[in-house]
């Protein structure tokens, strides 16, 4: 009898135990997520929310973030995102992006990358055309070399009575350059005076205020650099009471006169698409990269209050107000 | 008893079936019902899924119509742009705003990408094939210089015919149409109203015709796009959309498969918990049944066996105490039965004789395959009043039959059959007592015969008298007629005295021979003759016995006998001595009365004739009465009565079937009533 006790005990064990393990576990998949900054991380919102509305519930995937820390390199950091053998690895701008097209070719190691917004993706050679990226890279383009022209034109009508417009740019970044050009076509075009001032990695602010006088702004240009230090061209712009125009939100909100960008939570919830087809089993190369599907124009209504200038109501309409940060609404 | 039988496998079969049925039954209406609301449920999700995607597409589509409708509806002048940056600021996905000028040319160009100073005097529109829906129109899907995808909507104002036009970008839809997540295995595509698939989770199919399913045996679902005519599908392989059913019926199966077994193992356990105790019980009743007899059962459990236990401890300790008082009253009973000088007999329904005591083994041999009545009775049918006759009326049965013995002598036994009540109706049975009473008849006999002398010897005076009378008579006519014959001679016997004298003699000598004849009669000793008489006849032969008596004592007579009264059967010596008896105790009783009165009644009876023999003596005292007929019991002085009188006559009334009673008030008179049946 306790014979038969032990073997139904044995059996009903055995038949369990192999209900639990026939039960196939929904595959998990790892995303690689490699951050220049902190600032950044804002995309990361935007792809959760993304994956979210494209049927992924958090349990499906993993998403692990490899940023530089104050004794590594981004290099160093993008080395260990792609050992981490992700099914794909998020990049959360242009800097990231290079830094692991470096790293993939010199490792000789073929891993999808999906960039959350980058200024040119094809003239920094990370995809062939938008149609066809042709590579293992493809992604969402934040348009910010072209919306630089797009940004003097905004900028000019918005504020009729401007006569000149200090373009802030670095030398040493690609696309800095390249957005300095885009700039000074689009402000030749319509007939705008614009002047380009290297910020170099140690801004010379007394120069800069030398070349600034009455009606004249000063817009921002696509910089990692630039970016880092928005808090000290608001200080600036407070000090010599000049305009001024940046791209992104997170600008405006620190004091800018004025932005025009997509924003880093868009570029994130728009990276969900390319992150969804790779890890459905498309190819990077045949993923068309893609321009924002949001654009925003935004503008700090207290900045205009403070530098008490005069505003093209027509354009004005078009931009969203954005609170300083600290202040309520 | 087959194994498969017993209360074990009853049981362990109950507990399968129990656990098997129910659960299997349960597991397939569940099964069955959660197959049809998953396979449902599937189809309803991805319907859903399309209605929701197909409708956000329509909306998109839709409010950038009603944009441009209201765009074209407004009052304006030109160069007025704030009316566009609120329309580009409003829809994302307008990429640029152009106002055309009646014949297509743009005159103002809002963009969000580019300079609005980029426009030039072309038509905005390119030729192509257009789609008309009222008032407004739709581009095929075109790509700009990135690759992008994008429409372009124009809208005329039917009464100013004002137009205005928008690109609209696409790839969010188409992007999010291809990159939409259903399933591992299924795939989202949109098609244009051309056929051409223009979003597809596989890029590699895009801008072609999709004439090819991606899947074997797919499950295809669709919904159109309004108001451009596309359409929106999921294609999604039958196995996968199963998938759901199949893994839950799989481990729904096999969780069915171990709650079967574990529920039969469990059903399996508790009954052979409820069988072990039932089947200890039973080994023991056999035991007992056996004739062991096993010690008490120990009481463990507190439910229904252990009262089951204590009840069947207590019963066989009682069974074991009844054996054995019955095992003493059996060997009593055997010491009286074979002690006993009757004869007892079993019989059967049969009439075979099932046992027989040794006394009767004595008297008729031990003859087992001989029906009763041959061996009792020699006859060769059932008796009479055998109450196992099946057509008999009598419950009991109590006769007499005579049977010659070895030495050849008649011996009368009393034959009696007393059914059992306690037996099965197959095996009916009865009791059959046979008793030797022929010593007992010779002893009535002589109970008679002496009860006859003592009568006789009380008559005995009176039939001197009687007799003496008569002699006396022909003494005196005898002497006188020699003295005449002497004197006279022949002339006496010419004229007839002689013969006078003659008849007076005979006379008188008939009446001595009449007494005498009856004295003889009555005290002649002699067997049971039993024949059809006139009981009125006998009772005046008694009378007459007792005439003198009766004159002597000065008694009235009165005898009332109604007509017809019926004969009846019996001895009429027997019954002769009865009313003597009755009669005589009527006179002793009514010695001191001075106006003795005898009345006799002859009435016709319940089913025979009743005889009332009343007299106004001295009367029985009710302590005397029910000792009356005990034999040798007189309430006379010594050396008058013998105390055999009334005893004698019970006895010869019960012999012919009739009843002696009394009933008597002390100094009022005595009253007895003898029954015979006719």
């Amino acid at each position: 009898m306790k014979m038969l006790i032990a073997m139904a005990v044995l059996l009903t064990a055995a038949i369990s135990a192999f209900i639990w393990t026939s039960a196939e576990d929904d595959p998990v998949y790892e995303i690689s997520v490699l951050a220049s900054e902190e600032d950044r991380l804002k995309k990361i919102d935007g792809v959760v929310d993304g994956l979210h509305d494209l049927g992924y519930t958090e349990q499906e995937y993993r998403l692990n973030v490899f940023q530089p820390e104050p004794e590594t390199t981004l290099a160093a950091a993008a080395e260990q995102a792609a050992d981490a053998e992700p099914d794909v690895i998020l990049s959360l701008g242009g800097v990231e992006s290079q830094e692991l097209a470096e790293m993939l070719h010199n490792r000789s190691v073929e891993l999808p990358v999906v960039f959350a917004g980058m200024a040119a993706p094809v003239q920094t050679g990370m995809i062939e055309t938008f149609e066809e990226p042709q590579g293992l890279f493809t992604g969402i383009s934040n348009h910010q070399r072209t919306l630089s022209a797009k940004r003097v034109e905004l900028f000019a009508d918005l504020i009729p009575s401007m006569e000149r417009i200090i373009l802030l740019y670095n030398e040493n970044i690609d696309i800095s350059r390249r957005s300095l050009a885009e700039a000074e076509a689009a402000a030749e075009q319509l007939g705008i005076e614009v002047t380009g001032f290297d910020v170099g990695m140690e801004t010379d602010y007394e120069a800069l205020a030398d070349i600034v006088d009455t009606n004249t702004g000063v817009m921002t240009l696509p910089s990692y650099i630039i970016e880092s230090k928005t808090e000290e061209w608001v200080q600036f712009s407070n000090e010599q009471e000049v305009p001024l125009m940046g791209i992104h939100e997170f600008e405006v909100e620190a004091g800018f006169l004025a932005a025009y960008g997509t924003s880093f939570y868009e570029q994130g919830l728009q990276a969900a698409r390319p992150l969804s087809l790779i890890l459905q089993g498309n190819e990077p190369e045949d993923i068309p990269a893609e321009l924002p599907d949001v654009v925003t124009f935004y503008k700090n209504d207290q900045a205009f209050d403070n530098w008490r200038g005069k505003m093209n109501s027509d354009i004005a309409r078009f931009a969203e107000s954005v609170q300083s940060e600290g202040e309520e609404e | 008893m087959k194994r498969w039988q017993s209360i074990r496998m009853k049981v362990l079969m109950f507990g399968l079936l129990m656990t098997f049925v129910p659960l299997s039954l349960i597991s397939i209406y569940y099964f069955t019902d959660m197959a049809q609301y998953i396979e449902q449920s599937s189809v309803e999700q991805q319907n859903l899924e399309l209605e929701n995607l197909s409708n956000d597409i329509y909306r998109d589509i839709e409010a950038a119509q009603r944009e441009l409708e209201l765009l074209v509806s407004l009052e304006r002048t030109s160069g007025e742009a704030g009316v566009f940056y609120d329309i580009l600021k409003n829809h994302q996905a307008f990429t640029e705003i152009v106002w055309l000028s009646e014949d297509g040319q743009i005159e103002e160009r809002y963009a969000r990408y580019t300079l609005n100073e980029e426009a030039d005097s072309s038509r905005w529109a390119e030729d192509e094939q257009w789609q008309e829906e009222g008032n407004s129109s739709f581009s095929e899907v075109r790509f700009d210089d990135f690759g992008q995808p994008y429409m372009q909507i124009t809208v005329t104002d039917s009464e100013t015919n004002r137009k205005a036009g928008a690109s609209l970008q696409l790839q969010k839809l188409i992007g999010q149409v291809a990159s939409y997540r259903i399933s591992d295995q299924a795939s989202m595509y949109l098609e244009n109203q051309g056929g051409q698939v223009i979003a597809h989770q596989d890029y590699s199919q895009l801008w072609q015709e999709k004439d090819t399913t991606d899947y074997d045996n797919p499950l295809i679902f669709k919904t159109d796009v309004e108001p451009l005519d596309w359409t929106l599908s999921i294609e999604q392989p039958e196995n996968e959309m199963l998938a759901p059913l199949y893994s839950m019926m799989q481990q729904g199966g096999l969780a069915a498969a171990v709650l079967i077994f574990t529920g039969s193992i469990i059903s399996v356990f508790a009954g052979l918990s409820f069988v072990k105790p039932i089947e200890y019980l039973q080994r023991r009743i056999n035991a007992v049944k056996a004739g062991e007899w096993p010690e008490r059962m120990a009481v463990g459990r507190q439910d229904e066996f252990g009262e089951l236990t204590y009840a069947f401890n207590t019963m066989s300790e009682t069974i074991q105490e009844k054996e054995q008082w019955l095992q003493q009253e059996k060997e009593r009973l055997n010491i009286v039965v074979n002690s006993m000088d009757a004869g007892l007999a079993v019989i059967r329904k049969d009439f075979s004789i099932a046992w027989m005591n040794p006394t009767l083994e004595n008297w008729l041999g031990r003859q087992a395959d001989v029906p009763c009545f041959q061996l009792f009775n020699d006859r060769s049918s059932p008796c009479y009043s055998c109450p196992l006759s099946p057509e008999t009326p009598f419950d009991k049965m109590d006769e007499q039959l005579f049977k010659t013995d070895e030495n050849g002598r008649q011996r009368i036994y009393r034959h009696r059959v007393y059914p059992l009540e306690h037996t099965l109706e197959e095996n009916e049975e009865a009791l059959i007592v046979m008793e030797d009473i022929t010593e007992e008849k010779e002893m009535e006999e002589k109970l008679i015969q002496t009860d006859k002398l003592s009568a006789l010897g009380l008559m005995a005076s009176s039939f001197a008298h009687e007799v003496n009378n008569p002699l006396a008579s022909v003494q005196v006519y005898s002497e006188d007629l020699s003295d005449r014959l002497s004197e006279e001679g022949t002339e006496l016997i010419a004229n007839g005295e002689a013969q006078h004298y003659m008849n007076v003699i005979r006379k008188n000598i008939d009446r001595c021979k009449e007494i005498t004849t009856n004295l003889l009669n009555f005290s002649r000793k002699s067997q049971w003759d039993m024949r059809e008489l006139s009981v009125e006849q006998v009772l005046d032969e008694s009378l007459s016995l007792m005439n003198y008596a009766l004159k002597k004592q000065g008694t009235s007579v009165e005898k009332h006998c109604v007509d017809n009264l019926p004969h009846i059967y019996g001895d009429p010596l027997k019954l002769s001595q009865v009313f003597v008896n009755l009669i005589q105790n009527a006179l002793d009783a009514m010695e001191e009365q001075k106006n003795p009165l005898l009345t006799l009644a002859l009435t016709k009876g319940h089913d025979g004739v009743t005889i009332t023999v009343q007299d106004n003596g001295s009367g029985i005292s009710a302590e005397q009465i029910p000792k009356l007929f005990d034999p040798f019991y007189t309430s006379k002085p010594t050396g008058k009565g013998t105390g055999l009188g009334l005893s004698v006559c019970y006895g010869i009334v019960q012999q012919m079937s009739g009843t002696l009673t009394v009933e008597s008030e002390e100094g009022k008179g005595t009253t007895f009533f003898v029954n015979l049946p006719a």
